[in-house]
C-alpha cells in the first residue's frame, strides 16, 4: 500500500491542528481545563503534605480528624487552631484544621515538622475578615486579584468558576446535542406526517419563554447543579434538532442510503450507521459556539441570581458583585477579563473547526 | 444453518443460474420455476407511480408529477432490458419501484413469483438478496464515511451471505472481480476515481451474488473511454455470473450494443419494446426514430440533418391525455390526440404504441 487513508474526519482534524491560532487555543483551553480538576492542589486551604512528629500526612488527598495536629508537646497543651463551625449552603461543614497556622506554627517551632501549602493557599469559600476595612479588599500581595464582597478570594473563586462554567457548558451541549440529534433524525428520516406533528410540537416548545420558567423553577425549588443543567438543556436541543432534520432531508435522498435500504438494512442501522456520521458536520462547526453560548447562559443566570446556589464559586455572581461595587475596580475587571479570555479562545477555536470541517473542502457535490 | 443450505443446493441448481443459498420462500419457487421453463424471472404489471407535491394540513396547491404511467414489461431470466429515454421520462423511478426503494403508487412487480409491492419484511429480506442496483451517480451513491472494505463487510454481515471467517476473503474477491487492487480495501470514497467508484458500486451490489440487476444509468456520468471500460465490466460479470438486467440508460448506442432487447419510455409510458438488433433497422415510433437520428454518425465528415423535434417535452406534472408524444410527433392524427394507443404487437416480439403503425395478425404476436 503506498499511502496510508484516511477518512474525512481524519483529514479535518488534521486541518484543524495546520490552523495554528485555532489549535492553540485550543491547547491552552483543554490544558487549562484539565488543569482544573487539580484545583484542589493548586488552590485550596488543606495542606498538600503535612510532616508531624516523624509521620506523613496527605489532608488535601484524604479527611484527618481536626485535632490531629492540635496536640502540641513543646507546649504541653492542645492548641487548635481551628475554623468556626460554617454553614455552607443547606449542610454543615465540619470544623477544619488551619493549615497556615499550623506551618506558621512549625516554623517557629523549628522542629522537623513541616507543611507543605498548595501555591495558593486559599479555598472558594474562606472569608478573609481580617485585612483592614471592609471587604472588598483590593489586590495586594497576600490577595493577587483582591476579595469579593464577601472576603473570598476571587483568583481562587475565578478559578473554581472556570471549572463549573466549562463544565456546565459541556454538559448542556452534550445532552441538548445528543437529544436535538435523535429528535432531528427521526423527523428528518420518517418525514410526512412524523415530521408535520413533530416540527409542530418542536415549535411550541420553543414557543415557551425560557427565562420565565427559569424562574418560576427555581422560585419554587433552589435549582442545583444538575437541574440547572437539565434545564438549560430541555431548551436548548431545538435549534440542533433543526440542523439535523435539514441534514437528514438532503442526505436520504442520496443513493447511498437507497444502496443501504437496497440491502436491507433497518431504519435505525440507516439513521445511526449510515446518515448520521455524514448529517453531524454543521453541528460540530457549531458545537463551540453553542459552548460559548452555554457559558454565557451560566453567566447571565448567575447574574440574575436564578442560577446555581449561592456559595458555588461563579463569574456571573461575581460580575454581579462588580455591579453593585462598581467602585470596586478589581470586581469589575478581572471577572470580565476571565470571561472575556475564556470566550475568545472558544471562539478561536470555533472559527478553525468550522474552517476545518467546511464542507467544500475534500467533498464533492455538498 | 449453512450446512441445510449446501444440501438443499443440488435441487436448486438450475440451468437459469438461480443460486441455491437464496432464502427459503424464494428457494421454493425457484424450484417450480424451473418446470415453468420460461416464465420471466421479473414480470411488471402496469406499474404506476405518481409523486404528490405540496398541499398538507392547511391545503394550498397539490401538485402531481406523473412518473410512470402505467409500465408493464417482463424479462427472462439471463437477458438484459435495455430502458431508454430522456431526462425526467421516469426511467429511474421505475428501476427503484422495482426494487421497492420507493412505494409504487399501483401496479405490481412480481419477482420470481414474489410480488415486491406486498412483500412481508422476510420476504423483502430475501429479494434484496436477489436485486441489487447500480446507481446513476457515484459520487452520491456510496457512503463518505465508509472505506471499501466497511461497506462490503457490511452487505456481507448483513445478509450473512458468506460464512464469518470468509468475510475478508470474499471482500479481496470481489474487488478483483471488479478489477480493483487489494490497495483498494482500506480507501475511501473521495481516493478514488468516478470509473473507480463505479467498479465499487457493482462491486457492492454484486457482493450478495444478486439474480437480477438494476443498473441505472451506471455510465452516463463517467467519461467515455471510462464508460467502455465499465461497459465491458459488466458484460464479463454478466456471462459469468448469468445476471439478469435491467439496463437504464439514455444513451440508444450503448443500450442498442449492450442489451438484449430494448423499450423505449416517453413521459413514464413504454411507447415501444423492440429486440437490440432490431432497433435500428426495425424502430417503428416515430418517437424511437427522432432518437435513433439524433446518434451522430461515425464518421464526422459524413454529415446529416438530423430530424428535429419541436418544442420541449411537456412537464412531468401534466397529466397525458391521447399518446403521451402527440405534441411533438410529426406525424401526428387527430385521432392522436383523443385516445392512447396501446402497447400492440407487431410480430418478432416487437411492439409499438403508435395508432400510424399497422399491428401484426394475433397469430403472429410472439
Amino acid at each position: 500500500m503506498a499511502r496510508r487513508s484516511e477518512s474525512l474526519f481524519r483529514m479535518r482534524l488534521r486541518k484543524f491542528r495546520r490552523l495554528k491560532r485555532g489549535y492553540y487555543s485550543f491547547c491552552i483551553l483543554a490544558t487549562a481545563y484539565v488543569g482544573s480538576f487539580f484545583l484542589p492542589f493548586l488552590m485550596n486551604d488543606k495542606a498538600l503534605v503535612v510532616r508531624y512528629r516523624g509521620r506523613y500526612y496527605f489532608p488535601a488527598f484524604r479527611s484527618y480528624l481536626h485535632d490531629t495536629f492540635g496536640y502540641h508537646p513543646w507546649l504541653g497543651v492542645f492548641e487548635n487552631r481551628v475554623y468556626p463551625p460554617q454553614t455552607f449552603g443547606q449542610r454543615s461543614v465540619a470544623v477544619r484544621t488551619d493549615y497556615r497556622a499550623l506551618k506558621e506554627q512549625f516554623e517557629a517551632a523549628g522542629t522537623d515538622d513541616f507543611v507543605i501549602l498548595p501555591p495558593i493557599p486559599y479555598s472558594p469559600f474562606e472569608q478573609f475578615l481580617e485585612e483592614e476595612g471592609n471587604p472588598p479588599a483590593p489586590p495586594s500581595r497576600k490577595h493577587w486579584l483582591g476579595t469579593d464582597d464577601r472576603g473570598r478570594d476571587v483568583l481562587v473563586r475565578l478559578a473554581y468558576g472556570f471549572r463549573i462554567s466549562i463544565t456546565f457548558a459541556l454538559l448542556v451541549t452534550g445532552l441538548s446535542y445528543a437529544f436535538g440529534t435523535l429528535v432531528g433524525a427521526v423527523l428528518g428520516y420518517y418525514g410526512g406526517w412524523v415530521d408535520l406533528f413533530g416540527l409542530r410540537f418542536v415549535e411550541i416548545w420553543g414557543a415557551i419563554p425560557f427565562l420565565y420558567t427559569v424562574i418560576i423553577i427555581s422560585s419554587l425549588v433552589q435549582p442545583g447543579f444538575l437541574m440547572l443543567v437539565l434545564i438549560l438543556a430541555a431548551f436548548g436541543w431545538l435549534g440542533i434538532t433543526f440542523y439535523i432534520r435539514g441534514e437528514f432531508y438532503r442526505e436520504k435522498a442520496k443513493d447511498y442510503v437507497a444502496a443501504a435500504i437496497a440491502t436491507g438494512e433497518s431504519n435505525p442501522v440507516i439513521i445511526v450507521k449510515h446518515i448520521l456520521p455524514n448529517a453531524l458536520t454543521p453541528i460540530i462547526a457549531f458545537a463551540p459556539f453553542a459552548i460559548v453560548a452555554n457559558i454565557l447562559t451560566l453567566v447571565a443566570l448567575d447574574f440574575l441570581g436564578f442560577g446555581l446556589p449561592a456559595p458555588t464559586p461563579s463569574w456571573g455572581e461575581l460580575i454581579k458583585q462588580g455591579k453593585e461595587n462598581i467602585r470596586e475596580w478589581h470586581l469589575v475587571v478581572f471577572p470580565l477579563l476571565a470571561m472575556f479570555l475564556t470566550l475568545q479562545l472558544i471562539v478561536f477555536i470555533g472559527e478553525a473547526v468550522r474552517e476545518a470541517f467546511d464542507p467544500k473542502v475534500y467533498s464533492r457535490l455538498r | 444453518m449453512d450446512e441445510s443450505l449446501d444440501s438443499a443446493q443440488p435441487g436448486v441448481e438450475s440451468p437459469d443460474g438461480s443460486h441455491g443459498h437464496a432464502p427459503r420462500a424464494v428457494r421454493r419457487d425457484a424450484v417450480r420455476s424451473t418446470d415453468a421453463g420460461e416464465r420471466p424471472l421479473l414480470r411488471v404489471e402496469n406499474l404506476v407511480k405518481h409523486f404528490e407535491k405540496g398541499g398538507g394540513l392547511l391545503g394550498g396547491p397539490r401538485r402531481r408529477v406523473y412518473a410512470v404511467n402505467g409500465i408493464s414489461l417482463s424479462v427472462r431470466r439471463g437477458e438484459v432490458l435495455g430502458v431508454v429515454g430522456e431526462s425526467g421520462c421516469g426511467k429511474s423511478t421505475l428501476g427503484k419501484c422495482i426494487l421497492r426503494l420507493i412505494p409504487p403508487t399501483s401496479g405490481r412487480v412480481v419477482f420470481d413469483g414474489v410480488d415486491v409491492t406486498t412483500a412481508s419484511r422476510s420476504e423483502l429480506r430475501a429479494l434484496r438478496r436477489r436485486m441489487q442496483m447500480v446507481f446513476q451517480d457515484p459520487y452520491s451513491s456510496l457512503n463518505p464515511r465508509m472505506t471499501a472494505r466497511t461497506m462490503l463487510r457490511e452487505v456481507l454481515r448483513f445478509h450473512r451471505a458468506v460464512p464469518r471467517d470468509q468475510v475478508e476473503r470474499r471482500i479481496v474477491q470481489l474487488l478483483e472481480d471488479v478489477e480493483l487492487g487489494a490497495d483498494a480495501l482500506h480507501r475511501f470514497p473521495h481516493e478514488f476515481s468516478g470509473g473507480q467508484r463505479q467498479r465499487l458500486n457493482i462491486a457492492r451490489a454484486l457482493a450478495v451474488d444478486p439474480d437480477f440487476l438494476v443498473a441505472d444509468e451506471p455510465v452516463s456520468a463517467l467519461d467515455v473511454s471510462v464508460q467502455a471500460q465499465i461497459l465491458n465490466l459488466l458484460q464479463d460479470l454478466r456471462q459469468k455470473r448469468r445476471l439478469t438486467m435491467l439496463f437504464i440508460s439514455h444513451d440508444l448506442k450503448v443500450v442498442e450494443h449492450f442489451c438484449d432487447r430494448v423499450m423505449v419510455v416517453y413521459r413514464g409510458f413504454c411507447v415501444e419494446d423492440i429486440a437490440a438488433d432490431r432497433l435500428y433497422d426495425h424502430a417503428a415510433h416515430p418517437y424511437t426514430r427522432v432518437l435513433l437520428e439524433a446518434i451522430p454518425p461515425d464518421d464526422p465528415c459524413q454529415r446529416k440533418e438530423p430530424q428535429m423535434l419541436r418544442g420541449d417535452v411537456p412537464s412531468p406534472s401534466t397529466p397525458v391525455s391521447g399518446c403521451p408524444f402527440v405534441a411533438r410527433c410529426p406525424i401526428a392524427e387527430p385521432r392522436c390526440r383523443e385516445e392512447n394507443p396501446p402497447l400492440e404487437s407487431v410480430g418478432d416480439g416487437h411492439r409499438v404504441a403508435c395508432w400510424a403503425v399497422p399491428t401484426a395478425a394475433p397469430a403472429e404476436t410472439a
